[in-house]
């Protein structure tokens, strides 16, 4: 049975067990004066003296120094005073070792006299415990607002070797780069024991890389490692930091290190391997957000958001640039404010803010932009904010004006009708599309091969001009050769010598208008023109030569008309002299060759009588075919605007007039329905003159039936004159409207067809035949429904 | 055919072709009004004989002219423009008788006065024709200028 000193008077045999036994430090004191009365054997183990040598000291014996002891004073008044009192009470043992124990004091005031208990409890690893985790809490605090992974290194090190006391420690971390363990930092102490340079570790080599590739604590208490080989240390440890590194720690000495060492560790592992984390996070989101402030910043366009009152909150992108804005001059200010002289945008926004998604084309003075905006709803449906991007659109709303220009151009190229017109409106064309360049058309005279400049655009003075040189170019030079090429070339590194002007010319398109010139475009800026220029350039050259190809063509044209005008006047001038000339011969044959007949009737002999016959009746003829020649000779001259006929009533003047010649012959004319047409009305009666008069003479021999009829042929009315005759051979009918046929077997003046044919084209109507031999013949004209007014109407 | 009635009346010819000057004769005398007609051939002698001038002192001046446009020496319009100039001259009624029916010789002849404009016919009956219509008008109905 363990004996305990001290006074046993104070305890019962059973409470004197219990004391004895119990693991917790017991101390009975003397409140006054210090004077331990009792202790048990827990007691004296934890103070490290025996219980004998205890009971002579006093309490004050073991609070190391005199602050201590006068602190110990007071805490045990405190205790008498209040009944209990709970401290901490650094004890010095007998080997010098300084623990903290918690010690709880009772008094107690019994018949023996005035007690103080003291239960003592070693608390060091606690209160060790209790205040590394509180530093590193504080350091945790720290590494979380550290920048950088220098600084996390070196809290690291720093709590390890004052917080820990693990004094001689290191931390590496892994460089993905060169696959290797790094040393980040070091305390001073470790430096000086690991004398040389620290190289880095592998991963898996030593305890360091095997910790780290292992992902656990790893203990050294064998110097076989190489690199700690030749230096002091004796036992180490190693602590992965997740997969950022390894926290080491070494000591002189082996079994240098506690469970609890290791535990401590392995949580600043942990904080650090948090604030690492944490770091690496914030890195990635930084780099993140940079990445996107960047594509916003940098995007060819403008990202703007506004609230709910129409201030702009977000505005970001390079597209504002071409506004002439800047984005911080923009947020914070209201649209209807910074647009308020843009009367397009403020309709945007109320419609936007108004819950609507737009979307619109906007001027802005030098760039179009296109505006695309969307509501954002919160909760309830209402409009939160509008969202908003704005591309500059203005090269394609430039193209587009230029197709609706070329268009216009187009239209107005249609109307020209002269070679300058057109030069000098393609050269104005040009410089509207061109802005600010030079546009020159070089034209090729007819008969020679020299480019002659013909027409420049406004910004060129042409008096300026006065070399030939400047304003020729002779086949063979180099701008001939473009000319010849017959492509659009375009040369943005155009060497100004080549021209013999001053002008500063870097850049210039050449294309030739067909083969009639050579359309070009310069700049005074090298590199000026792209492909698309080249086309417009291509596409207006094309324009022009069709223009001039067409300008010639109506040149042409008129040419022939006139000379067909002319053709026909001299035709009709011809007829004209030649009949009247032959009316003053014929009528001396005729009047005399009457007279002859009337006064010398009788008188001569019947084969007398005979030639006057055939002299008069020649004469007639002769007369007829003058008067139709004169007829065929002012069908143009003399032709009357076209006017609405009833053919009907013509026919019945045509037959009135022929009365005497029906009625002679016994024939009948019948005719049916007959349709208003428009035509000169005296030469439509000439034309049924002619087929009625052909018809009754070339009917049946005893009562000639003569029919006319009408019918419609769509665009122009047929009309037909039949008769009951023996009809036309067919070899005779191809020159029955020929104005010199010689007369056939029946007989006429023949000119008569002639006049019809001249009278029905002009008319711009067919005439035609049909016939066969025994069948009679029927004549077949058509005059068009709407007949244009032909030219040759004369004034004289 | 009847019997021509009346005074003869004085016709002067100025035409330079002797067939025309034949039938226009020849007419004439088968119409209705007794006549005596003179005959010149060139626009001189017309106006000598106008004016009773040489050969012509004793001829009376003519009821009516008939004035042919193409006439040797001086052409009808000369004459005719002479004519109507003169005041002596003027009053006599002058009937172009020719063979142009060109516009502007219409016009002109108007334009020198003419009293009327005739375009000589094709053939014999139309001289007997135009002839019978120049009696009825110039020389019946209408009244002519006292001497």
């Amino acid at each position: 049975m363990p004996t305990s000193g001290g006074d046993v008077a104070v305890l019962g045999e059973l409470e004197t067990s219990v004391f004895e036994a119990s693991p917790i430090a017991i101390l009975v004191h003397d409140p006054e004066t210090g004077e331990i009365l009792t202790v048990n054997d827990a007691a004296a183990k934890l103070i490290g003296y025996d219980v004998d040598q205890l009971v002579e000291m006093t309490v004050g014996d073991f609070s190391p120094g005199d602050a201590a002891q006068e602190q110990a004073k007071r805490e045990i008044h405190n205790a008498v005073e209040t009944g209990t009192n709970t401290l901490d009470w650094r004890i010095r043992r007998s080997d010098g070792t300084i623990i903290t124990a918690e010690v709880q004091l009772r008094y107690v005031d019994s018949d023996g006299g005035k007690r103080m208990l003291a239960y003592v409890q070693d608390v060091t690893d606690r209160r060790k415990r209790e205040r590394v985790l509180n530093e590193l809490q504080r350091v945790a605090t720290e590494m979380m607002e550290a920048e950088t992974t220098a600084e996390i290194a070196d809290l690291t090190t720093d709590a390890a070797d004052t917080i820990i006391d693990l004094t001689n420690s290191s931390l590496r971390l892994y460089n993905p780069e060169t696959d290797r363990l790094e040393v980040a930092s070091i305390t001073e102490s470790a430096e000086a024991i690991v004398s040389k340079d620290l190289p880095p570790y592998e991963v898996g080599e030593g305890i360091v890389g095997t910790a780290f590739e292992r992902e656990e604590v790893i203990f050294l208490d064998d110097p076989a490692d190489e690199q700690l080989s030749d230096t002091e240390i004796r036992s180490a440890f190693a602590v992965p930091i997740g997969s950022y590194g390894v926290l080491a720690a070494g000591g002189t000495s082996r079994r240098s290190f506690s469970e609890a060492d290791v535990e401590f560790a392995k949580l600043l592992a942990n904080l650090t391997e948090s604030a690492l984390q944490q770091i690496e996070f914030n890195r990635k989101y930084r780099e993140r957000t940079e990445e996107l402030e960047t594509i916003l910043n940098n995007a060819p366009l403008v990202l703007y958001a506004i609230d709910e009152d129409g201030m702009i909150t977000e505005s970001r992108g390079k597209g504002l640039d071409a506004i002439g804005l800047e984005h911080r001059e923009l947020v914070g200010q209201s649209t209807y404010d910074v647009y308020a002289e843009i009367p397009p945008i403020l309709e945007m926004a109320d419609r936007s803010l108004a819950g609507e998604s737009v979307s619109d084309i906007v001027d802005f003075g030098n760039v179009w932009m296109e505006l695309t905006q969307e509501p954002v709803l919160d909760e309830q449906g209402e409009v939160e904010q509008v969202i908003g991007v704005a591309v500059d659109v203005t090269e394609q709303k430039e193209i587009e004006q230029q197709f609706a220009s070329l268009s216009e151009s187009a239209v107005k190229m249609s109307e020209v009708h002269e070679l300058s017109d057109a030069v000098e409106l393609v050269v104005e064309i040009a410089e509207d599309l061109f802005h600010d360049a030079i546009v020159s058309y070089w034209g090729r005279g007819r008969d020679d091969d020299r480019l002659v400049l013909d027409a420049t655009s406004s910004n060129i003075d042409m008096d300026e001009y006065t070399d030939e040189s400047e304003v020729v170019h002779e086949a063979g030079d180099p701008v001939w050769q473009l000319y010849e090429e017959g492509t659009v070339i375009t040369d943005n590194e155009f060497d100004p010598d080549k021209t013999a002007s001053d002008a500063e010319i870097r850049s210039a398109i050449f294309a030739p208008a067909g083969d009639h010139g050579l359309l070009s475009i310069a700049s005074s800026n090298s590199g000026a023109f792209d492909p698309h220029d080249e086309q417009l350039m291509g596409i207006m050259a094309d324009f022009l030569a069709a223009t001039l190809d067409r300008i010639e063509y109506e040149a042409q044209i008129r040419e022939y008309q006139h000379e067909l005008e002319q053709s026909n006047q001299d035709l009709e001038q011809f007829a004209y002299v030649a009949s009247h000339d032959l009316q003053e011969p014929l009528r001396m044959v005729s009047s005399y060759m009457s007279l002859l007949e009337e006064e010398y009737r009788g008188e001569l002999d019947d084969e007398a009588d005979e030639y006057i016959d055939y002299a008069v009746d020649g004469a007639d003829r002769m007369r007829e075919m003058i008067n139709a020649l004169l007829d065929y000779s002012r069908i143009h001259t003399h032709g009357q605007d076209p006017e609405l006929v009833h053919v009907g009533d013509a026919v019945e003047d045509t037959l009135d007039e022929l009365r005497m010649h029906i009625d002679e012959h016994d024939a009948t004319v019948e005719y049916g329905q007959l349709p208003t047409v428009t035509a000169d009305p005296t030469q439509l009666r000439q034309v049924f003159q002619n087929l009625i008069k052909n018809a009754v003479e070339h009917g049946a021999d005893d009562g000639p039936e003569v029919t006319i009829s009408a019918t419609d042929d769509g665009d122009c009315w047929e009309f037909s004159v039949t008769d009951d005759g023996d009809g036309i051979p067919v070899e005779d009918q191809g020159r029955l409207f020929d104005i010199f046929q010689t007369g056939s077997a029946s007989g006429g003046t023949g000119i008569g067809l002639a006049v019809c044919k001249r009278i029905v084209s002009r008319h711009e109507g067919d005439i035609w035949v049909d016939s066969a031999e025994g069948e009679g013949t029927t004549f077949h004209f058509t005059v068009p429904k709407a007949v244009a007014a032909t030219g040759g109407e004369s004034d004289d | 055919m009847t019997e021509p009635y009346g005074d003869p009346v004085e016709i002067l010819l100025a035409e330079d072709n002797p067939g025309d000057a034949k039938l226009t004769k020849k007419a004439l005398e088968r119409g209705q009004i007794a006549n005596n007609l003179h005959v010149v051939t060139d626009g001189v002698e017309t106006l000598k004989f106008l004016r009773q001038e040489g050969d012509y002192a004793d001829e009376s001046r003519p009821d009516l002219v008939l004035l042919d446009l193409n006439m040797p020496r001086k052409d009808g319009k000369e004459v005719l423009e002479e004519i109507k100039a003169d005041d002596e001259l003027k009053r006599i009624p002058v009937v172009v008788l020719t063979s142009s029916e060109a516009e502007e010789d219409i016009i002109q002849s108007y334009d020198l006065h003419a009293n009327a404009y005739l375009t000589k016919p094709v053939d014999f009956d139309g001289f007997l024709d135009i002839i019978g219509r120049i009696e009825d008008f110039w020389l019946t109905v209408v009244k002519r200028p006292p001497e």
